[in-house]
This record gives C-alpha cells, sequence and structure tokens, in this order.
C-alpha cells in the first residue's frame, strides 16, 4: 500500500493502472472529506445551491494544497535523482510516464474547480 | 369684556353678518373681537352658506331651520288645541323642502314652530348666550330683511323668544326696509312680507297691546314690552336723492352698522361706540331709527387679499401645469424629468417589491406556527418520513395544492391583502414624496405611470422566467413542474448529507414562486386601480394614488383657480369681486383712496418690495402636510376647503409682510390730487365744517315729503377713527369738538378709516309732543304699499303673508 502511494518506481503496468486508480480516488475522497465537513461547518443563508458549490471551490483549495503536501512528501521519500527529465524512452521507468498519475490527479481537480466556477456564475 | 350675541334671520340676515365679520376682518384681522362676540343665523334656505372671510375661516353658526316636514308640522299644529295655531297656514303643495319659505312670511314664522326646529333654535341660542357670558349688559341685535319669508316671518317671534331664553331685554334690530320701486313678478308677496312684519313690529311696539302666544314646546309666552328695545332701518333710497344706493352697498352699510355696535368690545378699559351713541338714545319713546354713514377707507385688507390672491394663483397654477415645474425657482420643462424617471424609478420599484416581500415573513403557517417554523417541522417530517401516506413529491404538492383549504396556497391567499397594502402604502409614500419634491401634478403622474410600466415589465419578467399566470389551476401544473425540477438535485444533496439544507432550499423555492405569483396576481389588481378600475384601499382606509384621483387633483385646484360655478368659491370670481369694488366709482357712501393715486399703483410698488423680499412662503408653509396628503384631504371634502385653507393661509402670510404702507389716512386724504371729481367730493367732506358734513350724510330712508328729520339738539355727529389728534382736538380741521355738537370717537381698530355717523330719529315737536320716526307712518313707500295690497289682500293673502295679526286687526290699523 505504501509502495502505491509514496515509490514512484512502478514495475510493470498493472502497478502503474492501480497507482493511478488509487491517486485520483484518494483525491476525490478527501476532496469529498473536505466538503462535506466544510459544508457542514459554515452555515449561511445564501441559497442552497451557491453555498454548496461555493463551499466544493473551496474544498478544491483545500485539497490541492492537502495534495502538494502529499507530493512534497513523495519527493522527499523518493529523492530528486529518480527524474531524469532530458529522456523520453518508451519504459515504464519514463519519468513523465511515472508522475503521470500525480498530474492527472490535480487535472481532475483543474476540471472540477473550473466546472463548478462556471455553474456558479450561471446561478448567480 | 362686553358682550354681542348676533342673530341674523334669513339670508339677508347672513348677508348682513357676513359683511360685519368682513368689516371686522379688514380692521383687525380677525372674524370676530373674541369669545364675547357670537354669530348665529337661522335660516329655513339650506343652500344659504356663510361666506368666509380671507382668512379662509367663518365664525357664523348657520342653523338651518328647514320646511321639510311642513306637512306635518301644519297638521300637528292644527290638531293641537293648546297652541296658537289660527295663524297656521295651509299645506303649500309648492313649497319643497331647502328651498326656504317661499317669499310667505306664514312659512318663515312656521318653521320656528316645528317642533324641532324649535328646540334647535331654543339651545342654539342658550348656547351661544352661556359662551358669551352672557349677562344684562349684553347686547342682542337681530339682522335681516323684511322681505324675504324667513325675515318678515320670524321678526317678531325670534325677538321674543330670545327674551324668554336670555332674560335679556336688550334685544335690538337692524332691518333692511323694502326699495319703494319693485318690479319683479313677486313685488306684490314681497311688499305684503314687509308691510305685515312692520305691522306687526309696530303692533307689539304699542305696549297696549299684548303679545301671548302658547308655543308648541314651552307654552304659554306673555309679554307687553317691545319685542325689540331699538331698531335701525336702512334702505337703499336715499331721503333727498333721485338716485339709490345698489343693494350690494347696502349690505356693507348694514355691516357696518351692526360692527359698530361690537368693535373693539375685547379691548379692555374702552369707551364702546355702541355706549356712547346709546348713552345719547336717551329717551324712551324712541323706538326706530336711520343713520347717514360716511366712509372713508384705505383699503388695505382688500389690497392684500388681492395681493395674495394673485400669488396663490401662481403657485397652484404652478401645480397643475402641463409643461412645467418649478425646480427651485427655476422653471423647467416637465419633458425634462424623464431621464430621471427612467433611471431612479426602476430601483425604487424594485425597493417596493423587496419591502413588500418582507410582509409575507410574518405570515403564519398551517399549524399556526411562524412560516418558517412551519416549513421546518415539514422538512423533519420528510427526512423522518413522517408524510403519511403520500411520498415526497405528493407530500410536498398537498403542502401548496390549491385543492386543500389549509395548504400554503391559502394561507397565501388568505394574506395577500398585507401584500398589497404594503404596496399600495409604499406607492402612496412614492408619490407623496414626489409630489413633494416636484410640486406638479403632471410629474406626478408621470411617476405613477413608471411605477406602472415597471410593474408590467416585472409581470413579464415573472410570466417569462417563472412561467407563473394569473389564474388558480394553472398554479397546481406550474406547482409540479417546480417540485420535478427541484427534486431532481435531491440525490447529489443526499449523496454530500445535505438533505435537510436540500429540502430547506426546496422549500424556500416553493415559497419565492408562491410569493411571486400572490405578488403577481396583486400587482394585476393594482395596475387596475391606478389604471380607471374600482378604487383599491388598505385596510386602514389608506387609498391608493391612481390617474384619477391625480387628475381629481388637477379639477379642483383648476376649479378654485377659475370656477364660475355658483356657490363655489373661486380666485378668479373673488379677485373679480374685489377688483369690483375697488374700481367701482358708483359707490356712494364708501371712499377709497390710496397711497399712490388708484390702487393698481398701490398694487404694484407692493409687488416690488414682495419681489425684493427673502423667504417667500412655499407651498409647504401654507399647505403644512405635504401637497399629496393636502390635496387627497381636500378632495374628500370640497374645493371650498382648498380655497378657504391655501388662499387663507397665503392672506395671513402676506398681512404679515405689511407690504402696503402703513400711512396715515390723513395723510393720503390731505394729499390727493384734485384730477378727479370724488377725489374733490373726498377733499371737501375733509374740510367741511360739522354742519357741511351732516347735509352730506343722508338718512337711509326716504320719507314722506311732508315729513322731515330733525337734528336733536342732543342728536351728535359721531367721527370715528383710531385716534384723537393732541390735546382731544379732532382729525378734521374744519369740525373740532363741542359738547352736543359732535364727538370723535377712538377706536383702536379703525386704523385705516374715517367713519361719519349721525342718527336719525327724531321728528319734531307737535303740540308739545315729541314725534319720532315709524316706518309705516313716516316712509314714502306706505302710501304706494297700502295702495298695492288693498287691490290683492284677501283670506289667502292674509294666510300666506300676515302671520302676526288677525285679518282685522292688519286691516282696520294698518290699511285703512
Amino acid at each position: 500500500m505504501f509502495d502505491v502511494f509514496f515509490t514512484l518506481w512502478v514495475t510493470d503496468l498493472l502497478s502503474w493502472f492501480i497507482k493511478l486508480i488509487a491517486l485520483t480516488a484518494s483525491v476525490l475522497f478527501v476532496l469529498y472529506l473536505v466538503y462535506i465537513t466544510w459544508l457542514k461547518a459554515e452555515k449561511t443563508k445564501k441559497p442552497f445551491p451557491v453555498h454548496s458549490k461555493k463551499v466544493f471551490l473551496k474544498a478544491i483549495i483545500l485539497t490541492t494544497v492537502i495534495y502538494n503536501i502529499f507530493w512534497f512528501l513523495v519527493l522527499k521519500y523518493n529523492g530528486m535523482y529518480v527524474f531524469e527529465w532530458n529522456k523520453f524512452e518508451m519504459k515504464l521507468s519514463n519519468t513523465y510516464f511515472l508522475i503521470l498519475p500525480i498530474l492527472i490527479s490535480y487535472l481532475i481537480l483543474a476540471i472540477l474547480f473550473f466546472l463548478t466556477k462556471s455553474r456558479i456564475k450561471k446561478l448567480v | 369684556m362686553a358682550s354681542t350675541l348676533i342673530i341674523g334671520i334669513g339670508t339677508t340676515g347672513l348677508n348682513i353678518i357676513e359683511e360685519a365679520q368682513q368689516w371686522h376682518y379688514e380692521f383687525t384681522g380677525k372674524n370676530k373681537p373674541d369669545k364675547n362676540v357670537e354669530y348665529l343665523f337661522f335660516e329655513t334656505d339650506l343652500n344659504a352658506k356663510p361666506k368666509t372671510t380671507p382668512l379662509g375661516t367663518s365664525d357664523i353658526k348657520e342653523v338651518y331651520i328647514d320646511l321639510k316636514r311642513h306637512d306635518a308640522t301644519i297638521h300637528s299644529l292644527r290638531e293641537d288645541a293648546n297652541v296658537d295655531n289660527e295663524w297656521v297656514p295651509d299645506v303649500e303643495q309648492l313649497l319643497f323642502a331647502g328651498t326656504g319659505a317661499g317669499w310667505m312670511s306664514s312659512y318663515g314664522r312656521l318653521a320656528l314652530w316645528d317642533s324641532t326646529n324649535f328646540m334647535r333654535v331654543h339651545s342654539e341660542i342658550n348656547d351661544a348666550y352661556i359662551r358669551i357670558n352672557g349677562d344684562s349688559n349684553t347686547k342682542i341685535i337681530i339682522v335681516g330683511s323684511l322681505l324675504g319669508g324667513t325675515g318678515s316671518g320670524l321678526c317678531v317671534d325670534i325677538a321674543y323668544l330670545t327674551r324668554k331664553i336670555t332674560n335679556n331685554s336688550n334685544v335690538e334690530g337692524i332691518f333692511l326696509l323694502p326699495p319703494e320701486v319693485m318690479n319683479n313678478i313677486d313685488s306684490e308677496k314681497l311688499k305684503l312680507n314687509a308691510y305685515s312684519a312692520l305691522a306687526a313690529i309696530d303692533y307689539y311696539t304699542n305696549i297696549e297691546n299684548k303679545y301671548s302666544v302658547n308655543w308648541p314646546n314651552i307654552g304659554k309666552l306673555e309679554s307687553k314690552n317691545p319685542p325689540y328695545k331699538y331698531i335701525q332701518y336702512l334702505s337703499v333710497n336715499f331721503f333727498d336723492a333721485t338716485s339709490q344706493l345698489n343693494f350690494d352697498e347696502l349690505l356693507k352699510l348694514a355691516g357696518l352698522t351692526l360692527l359698530l355696535n361690537f368693535i373693539d368690545s375685547n379691548v379692555p378699559n374702552i369707551n364702546l361706540i355702541r355706549d356712547q351713541i346709546n348713552a345719547q338714545r336717551v329717551n324712551g319713546n324712541e323706538h326706530h331709527n336711520t343713520i347717514g354713514l360716511k366712509m372713508i377707507q384705505y383699503p388695505v385688507k382688500q389690497m392684500e387679499e388681492l395681493f395674495a390672491l394673485n400669488e396663490s394663483k401662481i403657485i397652484l397654477n404652478s401645480w397643475i401645469d402641463k409643461t412645467h415645474f418649478f425646480d427651485h425657482g427655476i422653471k423647467k420643462e416637465i419633458s425634462a424629468i424623464d431621464s430621471i424617471i427612467n433611471n431612479e424609478t426602476p430601483k425604487d420599484i424594485e425597493n417596493i417589491i423587496e419591502k413588500s416581500f418582507d410582509v409575507l415573513k410574518s405570515i403564519k403557517g398551517p399549524d399556526n406556527l411562524m412560516l418558517f417554523e412551519n416549513l421546518n417541522s415539514n422538512i423533519d417530517n420528510i427526512i423522518l418520513k413522517n408524510t403519511g401516506t403520500y411520498k415526497i413529491p405528493a407530500y410536498i404538492y398537498s403542502l401548496f395544492t390549491t385543492t386543500l383549504n389549509s395548504s400554503y396556497y391559502h394561507i397565501f391567499k388568505n394574506n395577500s391583502y398585507l401584500l398589497r397594502d404594503s404596496i399600495i402604502y409604499q406607492i402612496i409614500e412614492y408619490i407623496d414624496k414626489k409630489t413633494d419634491d416636484y410640486e406638479n401634478i403632471e410629474v406626478s403622474k408621470k411617476f405613477l405611470k413608471a411605477v406602472v410600466d415597471g410593474f408590467k415589465n416585472l409581470i413579464g419578467f415573472y410570466t417569462q422566467n417563472y412561467k407563473i399566470q394569473i389564474n388558480g389551476l394553472s398554479w397546481d401544473n406550474r406547482l409540479k413542474e417546480i417540485i420535478e425540477m427541484l427534486l431532481a438535485d435531491k440525490t447529489k444533496y443526499v449523496l454530500i448529507n445535505q438533505k435537510k439544507e436540500f429540502y430547506s432550499f426546496l422549500f424556500t423555492e416553493i415559497i419565492e414562486y408562491l410569493s411571486i405569483y400572490t405578488l403577481v396576481f396583486e400587482l394585476d389588481k393594482i395596475i387596475e386601480a391606478i389604471e380607471g378600475g374600482s378604487t383599491l384601499k388598505t385596510i386602514q382606509r389608506s387609498e391608493l394614488p391612481t390617474f384619477e384621483l391625480l387628475e381629481k387633483f388637477t379639477d379642483i385646484v383648476t376649479k378654485v383657480i377659475n370656477s364660475d360655478e355658483k356657490n363655489t368659491k373661486s380666485i378668479k370670481r373673488r379677485l373679480r369681486e374685489i377688483e369690483n369694488v375697488l374700481n367701482d366709482d358708483k359707490i356712494k357712501l364708501i371712499f377709497y383712496v390710496y397711497n399712490y393715486g388708484n390702487w393698481k399703483t398701490d398694487f404694484k410698488k407692493a409687488g416690488e418690495t414682495y419681489a425684493s423680499m427673502p423667504n417667500k412662503p412655499k407651498t409647504r408653509d401654507l399647505t403644512i402636510s405635504s401637497l399629496y396628503s393636502y390635496l387627497h384631504k381636500i378632495s374628500k371634502t370640497n374645493n371650498d376647503d382648498l380655497y378657504s385653507n391655501f388662499v387663507g393661509k397665503f392672506v395671513q402670510e402676506i398681512t404679515s409682510r405689511s407690504l402696503f404702507s402703513n400711512i396715515d389716512i390723513i395723510h393720503i386724504i390731505q394729499n390727493l390730487d384734485n384730477n378727479s371729481i370724488r377725489n374733490v367730493e373726498l377733499k371737501n367732506l375733509y374740510k367741511a365744517n360739522c354742519q357741511s358734513i351732516r347735509e352730506k350724510l343722508p338718512p337711509l330712508v326716504r320719507i314722506k315729503t311732508t315729513d322731515e328729520f330733525i337734528i336733536a339738539s342732543n342728536a351728535l355727529l359721531y367721527v370715528f377713527h383710531d385716534k384723537v389728534i393732541g390735546n382731544n382736538q379732532g382729525i378734521l380741521p374744519n369740525c373740532q369738538p363741542a359738547p352736543m355738537q359732535h364727538a370723535y370717537i377712538d377706536t383702536p381698530s379703525f386704523k385705516d378709516v374715517i367713519i361719519f355717523y349721525q342718527e336719525y330719529g327724531y321728528m319734531g315737536n307737535s303740540n308739545g309732543v315729541d314725534r319720532f320716526y315709524k316706518p309705516l307712518v313716516n316712509n314714502s313707500f306706505v302710501d304706494l304699499y297700502k295702495r298695492d295690497i288693498l287691490k290683492c289682500f284677501n283670506s289667502t293673502a292674509k294666510m300666506k303673508h300676515v302671520p302676526y295679526l288677525s285679518e282685522k286687526e292688519f286691516k282696520n290699523n294698518y290699511l285703512k
């Protein structure tokens, strides 16, 4: 389990897939937890749909911060030498391929952020 | 403080009191001295209403003794064996209620004998006497004409009745006599009225004849005393002039004569004019007299009123101007505010709607809890699944449907008046503010139109965006759609554990739809009312401003400015009246003099002074309340109130500014040029010696050529003014005070005036007996009248016109 989240290296494609699924799912799970906690904590007189979407935006930002901390810990554990930025080989050891699950998680957060933002705009 | 009770009988009686009141205003700025004077008038004609003075008020208390039930009164009097009823006339079918006594004395008398009228008269006299603190020094003066049915019918009864009620014998009269020549078709009736009234007064003035009457309410009233201690007669005919006075001038003179009885009677330690005149009437056999009177006046009050009328007209016109309004004194086109209306009104309407929605929050739900508390309990029911047999959508539907009487829909519907009232109040406040800001009804109409347009746009918006239509059935359909739409998101919120918040949101949304639905419905009604539908009022009876109401305001103001309708007060008419008086060279006994030679120049100079004055009166100073509420209040009463209130206030404003110079009238007379005959006549009067002045004061009755008034040795020529020039010297250069010759009487209120006054009653000594003026003996019309009356006198004429004397008494004593 530790390796799934904290080790960058993968030995096979299946492990990479597991990593991809686990990372994105955990990001969404963290986001959900932050969201409902925040929603419970913050009371408002604003219309509920607007309020919930605003809280969702804030939850995305907080989740990103949490995810950054996680990303920092990953870097600290694996060291910077694992990254070979000037190579692009079609192998499992390709740096870009290895960090793709993390990038996808960030991308999902970004998409959710902009989608929610546009929905709020429509509601208001 | 000497007190006076003045009683007018008939329309002319009212006119005389009105003139006295007007004179009093002109000399003192008040309608009457104080609480020591009361004006009452008794009238059978319900159309006769007292005129107001320029103050906009009248202190004349009208008491109508109508003949609506004359037939019942006649029957009951005839059937009552305990009352004197020989004189009671037949039921006269031509006599309609409210039209007066029909120029028949008997019906005038009958009006007093109706028990309701009698009690009214009794209590009014009694109350008025108490109000003036009546005592043995109180003077009671009955005034009127002897021509009409009311005056001639009441003249004797009212005098005895007043003496009885007040237990005061100081009852005097001032009566107008008929002219020598009458050309109207009813002249026979009038002659008979006047002649029989004079006969009745004469009959009871003779101490050998007893007044003995069984009244319907107070029983027997007997008296051997004359009805009047003293009567002054005036007529349009001069003693020695070929021409005659016009009736309006006669009324003014009669009013002035009446005024002399109570002017300054509220001033402490003053020698009252009436007391000084009474002191000269020492002979107990003299009951009747007439007067010679002339007056020179600097008509400041008339000019002040004229000025106030002109200025009022300018302000009132600005209220109804259809093209311009005044913005801080600058005239601007009304079209210039279109941009302001376009910019401001949408925001204002938004505020109105927002505030109106607030009132719905105070509504109670079906469980008699506050609306949102009630909704919370509904949410709990849904979450705890206590919705009975209903599924959630059906449960929500049942809470808001039109089909269940306890639903929120019906609660809103039943309370929709709150929303409507709130909107009405805010529109009133809005139009009130705009009317006050712009002081122009046309501008107010524009703002009202903008409100209507704004409401229409709002309805359009709601109809389009909320798909709400104004009818009950469509609400249920729309409700289903709304519930379906909102519940579509249900799962999403359940997933994030926000069920309660979601349903709370859902109910809030439905309530908002319902509020908008109610609002649209009410707005539609309000628009319809503003545009000419039936009037809408709040529970507190506040009326929604409508175009019709604003139009009514315009009509009222227009009428006050320009009306020529009979019995309506208008600036135009009053301006004409005053200008006619000031321009009238035909007035014979009242002379007006001016500081700058004529009233127009005086007026112009006053205008220049006024123009240079800061702080001119503003609408708010005159209306006190806001212009809209002022006009609204007035629209509920009548036009006269606007005239009286507004012009009255303006007159007070102008009076307080002393626009017309306080120059002494003597100075004005001395500086008169000799360019007009009138000026010469005036100067001659001023410079004349006492004898010449007496000769210039002809008696105001015409007596037979064989008779003659003799100036008794103790008869004084009076000159009334506000001061005696130093060392008891008179104000006239060639007529100085002398004992038993003439007297100057200073009374503080006669400031811009000199009045010359001479009484005529003594007719010389014949065979050692002093002869005094008696109208039925000495007046020149007597023989002519007698001849005409004899031609037409019969029992019907007696029944209609001779209520006080029997046929025999009348014929034997007065027609031979």
